[in-house]
């Protein structure tokens, strides 16, 4: 089943969904083959817009979904809360399911024609709702948000830090388990940054790119930012206004490890794989492309956007990838194969896009799963750099990042093998 | 059993089912030899010649029975076009679509419609304009009121954007030329651009006539014409006709009897400029004319006359409100003034319904019927991008570029944007 929320240009966030099946009484008494029938192939429904939330308020429409996530040293739940930056300053936390507020909002002072270009909810508990939000705007201030529940129902927002990133922002990503945020703008001195959010202080700046045959290095301009999945914040990825992709190591130099030329538009958007070793790159002329980081080229397209896309998703299990944009059109595309499989209209011009996470098949195994008690923990293993080691770790966090809120369980048994560490992952040039 | 015997067999069971289509060929194919190939292909395409004549004259027979038996004739099968075996675009416009009365109050252009501005453009052209260029701009001041030129020299679009929006411009029209030394030079584009911060949409302009090119053609007046757009069905082209409306003044001057059109078919816009006059036509009596004079249209033909039809009919229908009126009232056209706009798109909905739920054609010897003069040049539109902002080649977002994989042109024949 799929699910997605897609914010529009008037103020609304959509819901679409394809593959609503009901349980049928057999199903009921038996939890696995519900959660198989649940997992299988509803490839034959078509995606359909079966909600839209929030108001008509052109002003106030929302420029970001994000998911929010919950995670606990070495747990992570997806929450079904999404938190919505909106123009205006104004940061929502709006239930997945029901587009009902799941916590309450809070609103960003900014400067007049200022306008907020991301915020991130998450929280540190697995079963509570939002309490901890970053915003970012365009001028490239970062501040921290805390909820501090008060007695009863109630609670307020508070500002519990703030700096200044760069002299203007364009694109930002954050990942809320090591309080990384990477963040880019247009103009001199704004090319792209990593910041330590909890103590305002910036862990990365990049170099200057090499200049091209003429001599001419053009001025930073961070379109589209985000962290690359798997990699601790280590590498990430970046597309520029002048329709270049690049992709950072911070372990390896302060200038791009790979560099390619794409297309002719701005780049909008730019997405991680689930294994960090692809990224999903759109453009503002529709071109939605796959570079793999491996042999350093594009691997293919994804065809049938006619419009800018705004907006990249990445499911949970990196099966499929959605995208949504001007032309008015979700589309979603099977991540391996590239085949658009599923496409819905929906009616206004989206500005960003985000699978929701819940699944009845997840919710039936974590169910399951907590019936039986049993101790549930992550790991994942580590890509080695040429040269570089790693050192042993026992039970590791899953990564989360704000842009594919991925979800992978594996029962580990007590000792953590150790040999893991040592395997050669992914071999960076 | 023989061959065609063999084929003959193969073709009995498809026969009744019209979704399926057998070709002879396909039917044939099968044959190596030539000779024997080319044969039984000769043989059943006779076969079904004759068929095909054996039940036109049985339907036309059984047409011609019941008039003259004094009952109604079977409805006449209406044949596919490329128009109405169109494939429904999901994002086709319905009446009365909530998501598109939000957007329309709130675009770049409601305030033309609520009549809150008034447009005013600037007409450019590219670089080192040519004299045909001239003369075709000639012609578009004849067309567009409130329109200014300005000379291009070298100005960047950008600039142009700038100066414009600070002088109180509304849109901007920049007319392309191609110059070849061989032939000529040739207009062939059209850039139009919204300000302050409006889409910017490109077309392609081709098959241009100049009014003195045209037969028998008028000369315009200064009234402020009404404006005509039609089979503007989906999204993209209700916001493309919306363009296009917010050029001219939302005030059209009835009295003036001057008509634009922008006629949508196959996503080719056509534009024409017209004089009109409604004239009795004496003597004039109907004869059974297929599908438009039954009694009683069926559904699916309703729907066929709205997406099918070319311009001059459509044309021809003359203004909607007139056609309810009597004969007596027809010379009577300053009652026009109280009818509503005729500026918001597809009215042509309105005329095909009004003139297929007519009770019965009149049997009486005048009919109402519009005459046309054509003015002004007439050129064809092809919508290559519209672009949100400004025009700006390098770093602009697009709404929509035009392009063979997502038009669906390519894979689907049937398949149009506008």
């Amino acid at each position: 089943m799929l699910r997605l929320l897609a914010s529009d240009e008037i103020g609304y966030v959509r819901a679409l969904e394809r593959g609503r099946r009901r349980r049928s009484r057999d199903e009921d008494d038996d939890e696995d083959a519900a959660a198989a029938a649940l997992d299988a192939n509803d490839d034959d429904e078509e995606l359909t817009l079966v909600g839209k939330y929030g108001a008509l308020d052109r002003a106030r429409a929302c420029v970001r979904v994000r998911t929010v996530v919950r995670s606990n040293a070495g747990e992570a739940s997806a929450s079904r809360a999404v938190t919505c930056a909106r123009r205006g300053g104004v940061v929502e936390f709006m239930d997945a399911a029901s587009g009902t507020r799941a916590r309450a909002g809070f609103a960003v002072t900014l400067k007049d024609g200022a306008t907020l270009i991301d915020a991130y909810g998450w929280c540190d508990s697995i079963e509570s709702e939002v309490t901890k939000a970053v915003t970012v705007d365009d001028g490239g201030n970062v501040r921290s948000h805390a909820w501090e529940a008060s007695r009863g129902e109630g609670g307020t927002w508070t500002e519990t830090g703030a700096f200044k990133a760069m002299e203007n922002a364009v694109s930002s990503d954050y990942d809320a388990h090591l309080g990384s945020l990477v963040v880019g703008g247009r103009g001199r001195g704004c090319d792209v940054m990593i910041y330590d959010v909890a103590h305002g202080t910036r862990t990365f700046k990049a170099g200057y790119p090499p200049a091209n045959w003429l001599g001419y290095t053009a001025p930073p301009w961070v379109s589209a930012s985000c962290f690359a999945a798997t990699s601790e914040c280590k590498r990430f990825f970046v597309g520029t206004g002048e329709h270049r992709f690049r992709h950072y190591d911070t372990r390896a130099s302060d200038t791009a490890v790979l560099d390619l030329d794409l297309g002719k538009g701005v780049i909008t958007c730019v997405a991680s794989s689930l294994d960090g070793r692809e990224a999903y790159v759109a453009n503002a002329r529709g071109a939605f492309e796959i570079v793999d980081l491996r042999i350093g080229k594009t691997r293919g397209k994804f065809k049938g956007n006619s419009g800018s896309i705004r907006g990249i998703a990445v499911s949970d299990d990196g099966a499929h990838v959605a995208c949504a944009g001007l032309d008015q059109y979700v589309r979603v595309y099977d991540a391996k194969s590239r085949k658009c499989v599923a496409s819905a209209y929906a009616k206004q011009p989206l500005t960003s896009i985000v699978f929701d996470s819940y699944t009845p098949a997840m919710e039936a195994k974590k169910a399951k799963a907590a019936k039986k008690k049993s101790k549930k923990s992550s790991s994942r293993e580590l890509d080695v750099d040429v040269g570089v080691e790693k050192k042993k770790k026992k039970s590791k966090k899953s990564l989360v990042d704000e842009d594919d809120a991925s979800v992978e369980r594996r029962k580990k048994k007590k000792k953590s093998s150790s040999s893991s560490s040592k395997k050669l992952g992914v071999v960076f040039d | 059993m023989g061959r065609v015997a063999a084929v003959k067999k193969k073709t009995k069971r498809f026969q009744d089912d019209d979704d399926v289509k057998e070709t002879v060929g396909s039917l044939t194919s099968h044959i190596k030899n030539k000779q024997r190939r080319s044969e039984v292909y000769g043989k059943l395409r006779h076969e079904r010649a004759v068929a095909k004549k054996k039940r036109r004259e049985e339907r036309q027979k059984a047409e011609a029975a019941a008039i003259e038996a004094g009952e109604e004739p079977a409805p006449r099968q209406i044949p596919k076009t490329i128009e109405n075996q169109r494939v429904r675009d999901a994002t086709h416009v319905e009446e009365g679509d909530e998501e598109v009365i939000e957007q329309d109050a709130e675009d770049e252009f409601a305030s033309y419609f609520s009549h809150a501005t008034e447009p005013k453009i600037i007409v450019t052209t590219s670089r080192k304009p040519s004299g045909a260029m001239f003369k075709f701009l000639e012609n578009l001041f004849t067309v567009i009121p409130n329109a200014y030129y300005y000379a291009r020299r070298s100005y960047h679009i950008q600039e142009i954007v700038k100066y414009g929006t600070a002088r109180g411009f509304t849109d901007i029209l920049v007319f392309n030329e191609n110059k070849k030394f061989s032939k000529g030079s040739k207009v062939n584009g059209l850039l139009h651009c919204h300000l302050p911060e409006g889409p910017t949409c490109l077309y392609k302009l081709s098959s241009l006539q100049l009014s003195k090119e045209i037969k028998g053609h008028g000369r315009a007046t200064s009234h402020y014409p009404e404006l005509i757009l039609n089979n503007f069905t989906t999204r993209l082209g209700h916001r493309v006709s919306r363009m296009f409306a917010s050029v001219f003044p939302q005030r059209p001057e009835f009295k003036g009897r001057r008509v634009v059109t922008f006629h949508n078919q196959r996503d080719f816009i056509f534009f024409r400029h017209h004089r009109y006059v409604f004239e009795e036509k004496k003597g004039y009596r109907l004869p059974h004319a297929g599908h438009l004079a039954t009694a009683e249209v069926p559904e699916h033909v309703k729907e066929s006359i709205k997406e099918s039809g070319g311009k001059k009919r459509r044309m021809q229908q003359g203004h909607p409100t007139k056609k309810k009126r009597k004969v007596e009232d027809s010379e009577d056209e300053s009652d026009s003034e109280d009818d509503s706009e005729d500026d918001s798109e597809n009215d042509s909905e309105n005329e095909s319904e009004d003139k297929a739920t007519e009770a019965a054609p009149p049997a009486i010897d005048t009919m109402i019927q519009a005459r046309l003069q054509e003015l002004g040049p007439r050129f064809t539109l092809r919508l290559m991008s519209v672009q949100k902002g400004t025009f700006d080649s390098r770093h602009g977002e697009y709404e929509y570029i035009r392009s063979t994989e997502t038009d669906g042109t390519r894979k689907n024949r049937r398949k149009f944007v506008l």
